[in-house]
């Protein structure tokens, strides 16, 4: 049988309190027989003592009455008795209390206990016997009992019992059950719970030996403790380069691909092998090459981000996972800052080395699901970059790889085109629906490539936006509208340009500031520029957009919602920004003819107009539509019906007749 | 489960003593005099019960004091000079309640006339409580009647006693000194008033109730009780002795209703609105006046 220790003590104490208690009660009720015995006795005693004298002073029963003081005294002196009486047969002849007028006739009650002899005899009683002349006669004496103050005398002698003998032991006990728990049983039951769980150290315990003990288990399990952490570093830790090693990479690996999962996000796995390492080992020794794998280590930890994870896999094989990426493009940046760090020349004392390495890279799901067939989808690549030539990197799939190349080239000449002035800005007109007369432009990007011709902007906008290039294009595409806008000024050619405005020259603090100091430079009325935003704007919103657009409001330049109708079109946007023109997408226009299709574009004109914005119709190629347009009383119109976007030079012709 | 012990032991303790604590009954010594009568009202309407206070009943005045000296009560009622006599052992002994001044209640009885004790040259029995106020008016009985140069016999007895003697029993001439009710049992007896304390102005004996300060402060509240009891009950009586009488007539034996209500001109009730004048003479013979409650 096992015991709880603090079961054990109050199982102790029980039984202790148990013995107590009833040694206390048999002298609790002893000592109230004793008592109740040295009662009956002084007050029997009493009774004879005045029975006694009476029986030897009195000479006729009237001579009672001359005791009357006595037995007041007597009365008066003994708490017990509450009256005196004597009486003749049953004639109450004196009583010391007048209240008292008459004496029950009660059997005096012998008991076994003293204690229940006087608690339940109301009278203790005696005779008085004396000589009248010759004649014996008896009187009876009678003392009446205090009951009151006899259940009282008993009670008080209870209650000191109680206090001394009952209530401080237990007090005591209490005390010696709180000492125990508090300083051992408690104690012990942390260090139980500290042997078991291992959490929470116990504070230092007052008990020295349950303090030795304490402190050897905190000492035990510190040091087991830290050689836990060591063993476990050192199964997940390469000891060559401190990086992680194939176990860890396995755990880490399985946990990413559990939350990738979740998250349905992507990852890459690359695997990257340094060219040729064998002959560094070979020619100048292993100790060279571990030195070297260290510095590449160090190397891999220090230009990766927190994010991305290293492994050592083997002799110069790493394993990087990475998963903060918005773009291919910008893995591949990645890829290229590793490979040219890595080819930079190194020195290993005083070895001069030039290194290269391979990288192989595999998706995570689309090239694999688990870590095995990644691992070895990243090795196939790896392969594939080594088969191409090294110090290169090659995608799972040819496909990927191609589109990845294919940005990486189209980023690369979209800069050079820049600066070969391989830019040109075309202007469609927009026309007047009520005048039939063009009153503006909207410039528009074409890229003419020296190699390729002429590249749609949707082939390289969507680049340009994803890899910040348009940033700078877009600052090209302001200051060619502008300047064409002063050189048509010149000519009286009065209208105005809307000029695409991308979200991330938007976002930028001083786009408002820098593009109202080019307008004032060359004295351009804003009235007759116009920015052309998307909703993607709206959606991307922040502080420093809603600034800009406010502030080239405030200036004067009008703004115009593009491509309305095909985004999220809610109607807070019109609420919250200053919109000059609502432009209807070119896919609204094509089913003009239809009810369904008339019902949505009618529907916008009507809301424009309610909301005082004008509305321009996109993509109009037919006469009906133009009819149709006016008929709905719609502002504007642009579209191949009045002409395609044209270069500066054609439009100034189409200007000019259109104006005759 | 300790917890649960601990409580449980305690409560059943404290539930127990709560059940049988009563306090210390406050017992207050009392003689038969018809001064103290609105304290047996009191008793016999169960008044006094609420107050936890019990009355011991004895025959003569210093009996009454002597209970009090050997601690078996805690308060006493009698006159000046019990308080006197204690009060010179006991400095804490305070007045807090005052009942009555005696106006004949007090009485000098004699077997023989007043001009028959002045002609006797025989020994004068004088039948006293010695030390009580007995002994001062019977020095005063003598001074005024140029009695001091009498061979005196004095005789020491309580008045349970002294009011069974009879006149017939007696052979020498004898001087009684004893107060209402007991005068009444002694005049049917055969003796005749001699003095009193109504034809003696100078003589002033007042009857109230002394005990501890500290045991006075400690039962306050009782005894500023008792003091409402009081009133109330020497109100009673003025508005119905008949009533009062029957309630208290146990405690005055032998005496009639009629015999009460001439005893009633003997005293002079001060249990409220003291005179300033009393007041004075009594803060004039020592007797402490601060405690009295008024």
């Amino acid at each position: 049988m096992i015991f709880n220790i603090r079961r054990l003590i109050l199982f102790f104490i029980s039984i202790l309190v148990l013995i107590f208690y009833s040694i206390f009660a048999y002298y609790f009720f002893k000592q109230e027989e004793n008592l109740a015995k040295v009662i009956l006795k002084t007050i029997n005693s009493n009774i004879t003592e005045t029975s006694y004298t009476l029986s030897k002073n009195l000479k006729s029963k009237n001579d009672v009455l001359l005791y009357r003081a006595l037995l007041d005294r007597i009365s008066a002196n003994n708490d017990f008795i509450s009256a005196i009486a004597i009486l003749d047969d049953d004639k109450l002849l004196v009583v010391t209390d007048p209240a008292y007028e008459k004496i029950d006739n009660m059997p005096t009650i012998k008991k076994n206990s003293d204690y229940k002899e006087l608690m339940n005899n109301k009278y203790i009683e005696t005779d008085i016997r004396f000589f009248e002349n010759k004649e014996i006669r008896k009187l009876r004496l009678v003392y009446i009992l205090e009951q009151e103050e006899l259940t009282l005398h008993f009670i008080d002698n209870k209650i000191n019992f109680l206090i001394y003998f009952g209530l401080l032991p237990i007090i005591a006990f209490s005390l010696l059950l709180i000492l125990l728990r508090k300083y051992v049983s408690n104690p012990l039951e942390q260090l139980r719970q500290y042997a078991y769980y291992n959490n929470d150290v116990p504070k230092a315990f007052k008990v020295r030996e349950l303090e030795s003990i304490r402190y050897s288990m905190v000492d035990t399990f510190s040091r087991l403790e830290s050689e836990k952490k060591e063993l476990y570093l050192m199964a997940r830790t390469d000891s060559l380069s401190g990086l992680s090693n194939r176990n860890s990479l396995n755990e880490y690996l399985e946990r990413l691909i559990l939350t990738s999962k979740r998250n349905k996000k992507e990852f890459a796995f690359l695997y990257l092998d340094i060219d040729h390492f064998k002959s560094i080992n070979d020619s100048l020794g292993h100790n060279i090459g571990d030195e070297l794998l260290q510095n590449i280590s160090k190397l891999l930890k220090r230009i990766l981000r927190p994010s991305d994870f290293i492994a050592r896999i083997g002799g110069d094989e790493f394993v990087i996972l990475i998963q903060e990426y918005d773009s291919y493009l910008e893995l591949s940046n990645v890829i290229n800052r590793v490979q040219k760090q890595l080819s930079k020349n190194w020195v290993i004392k005083t070895n001069p080395i030039n290194i290269s390495c391979s990288i192989g890279i595999a998706f995570y799901p689309k090239n694999g699901k688990d870590s095995v067939s990644l691992m070895k989808n990243a090795d196939i690549a790896m392969y594939q970059a080594k088969k191409l030539g090294r110090n290169q990197y090659h995608f799972y799939t040819e496909e990927l790889n191609e589109t990845v190349q294919n940005s990486i080239n189209l980023d690369k000449d979209m800069r050079l085109a820049l600066k070969n002035n391989e830019y040109e800005l075309f202007y469609q007109p927009k026309v007047d629906l009520n005048n039939s007369q063009i009153i503006g432009v909207e410039a528009l990007i074409r890229w003419i490539s020296h190699k390729k011709g002429l590249i749609a902007p949707n082939n390289f906008i969507p680049l340009a936006e994803e890899n910040g290039f348009i940033e700078e294009l877009g600052e090209w595409i302001i200051d060619a509208a502008l300047e064409q806008y002063v050189k048509w000024r010149e000519k009286d050619i009065d209208i105005s340009i809307s000029i695409n405005i991308s979200a991330k020259q938007l976002s930028k603090p001083n786009f408002a500031k820098r593009f109202i100091s080019k307008l004032t430079k060359k004295a351009i009325n804003p009235a007759k520029i116009d920015i052309e935003i998307t909703e993607y704007i709206f959606i991307q919103e922040s502080f420093e957009t809603n600034n800009n657009l406010n502030k080239l409001h405030n200036f004067g330049i009008t703004l115009s919602l593009d491509d309305f109708g095909t985004g999220y079109s809610s109607l807070s946007y019109l609420k919250k920004f200053p919109i000059t023109y609502l432009k209807i997408d070119k896919s609204f226009l094509d089913d003009y003819h239809t009810k369904d299709g008339a019902i949505f574009i009618d529907t916008i004109v009507k809301m424009g107009q309610m909301l005082n914005i004008k509305v321009i119709a996109e993509g109009i190629e037919k006469v009906e539509q133009v009819e149709y347009l006016k008929k709905i009383k719609c502002d504007q119109y642009q579209g191949y019906y009045c002409s395609k976007p044209l270069k500066a030079e054609d439009f100034e012709k189409l200007y000019l007749e259109n104006i005759i | 489960m300790i917890k649960h012990f601990i409580l449980l032991t305690c409560l059943i303790l404290f539930f127990n003593s709560c059940g049988i604590q009563e306090n210390k009954k406050i017992k207050i010594s009392i003689t038969t005099w018809i001064g103290y009568t609105p304290l047996f009202y009191a008793k016999e309407k169960k008044w006094l019960e609420p107050l936890n206070i019990k009355l011991l009943n004895v025959v003569s005045l210093s009996e009454n004091m002597y209970l009090y000296k050997a601690g078996n009560s805690d308060a006493y009622v009698g006159t000046q000079y019990e308080y006197n006599l204690l009060s010179n052992e006991n400095k804490n002994l305070t007045p807090i309640m005052l009942f009555d001044k005696s106006n004949g209640g007090d009485v000098i009885l004699s077997n023989i006339s007043i001009e028959e004790l002045l002609k006797t040259d025989k020994q004068i029995d004088a039948y006293l409580e010695i030390d009580s106020i007995n002994s001062i008016l019977l020095e005063d009985f003598l001074k005024i009647y140029n009695l001091k140069n009498k061979k005196i016999n004095y005789i020491n007895e309580d008045q349970a006693y002294i009011s069974k003697l009879n006149s017939k029993d007696l052979k020498n001439p004898t001087i009684i000194v004893t107060y209402t009710p007991y005068n009444y049992d002694l005049e049917k007896n055969g003796f005749t008033e001699l003095s009193s304390t109504k034809n003696n102005s100078n003589l002033l004996v007042i009857d109230a109730m002394f005990t501890n300060e500290d045991f006075f402060n400690e039962h306050k509240k009782e005894f500023l009780a008792l003091k409402n009891l009081v009133n109330k009950a020497v109100l009673n009586l003025a508005n119905d002795p008949k009533e009062f009488y029957e309630t208290i007539k146990l405690y005055l034996p032998n005496t009639s209703y009629e015999e009460f209500l001439a005893s009633l001109n003997d005293v002079v009730w001060i249990n409220s609105n003291v005179p300033e004048e009393i007041i004075t003479k009594l803060r004039n013979s020592n007797f402490k006046t601060r405690d009295i409650i008024k």
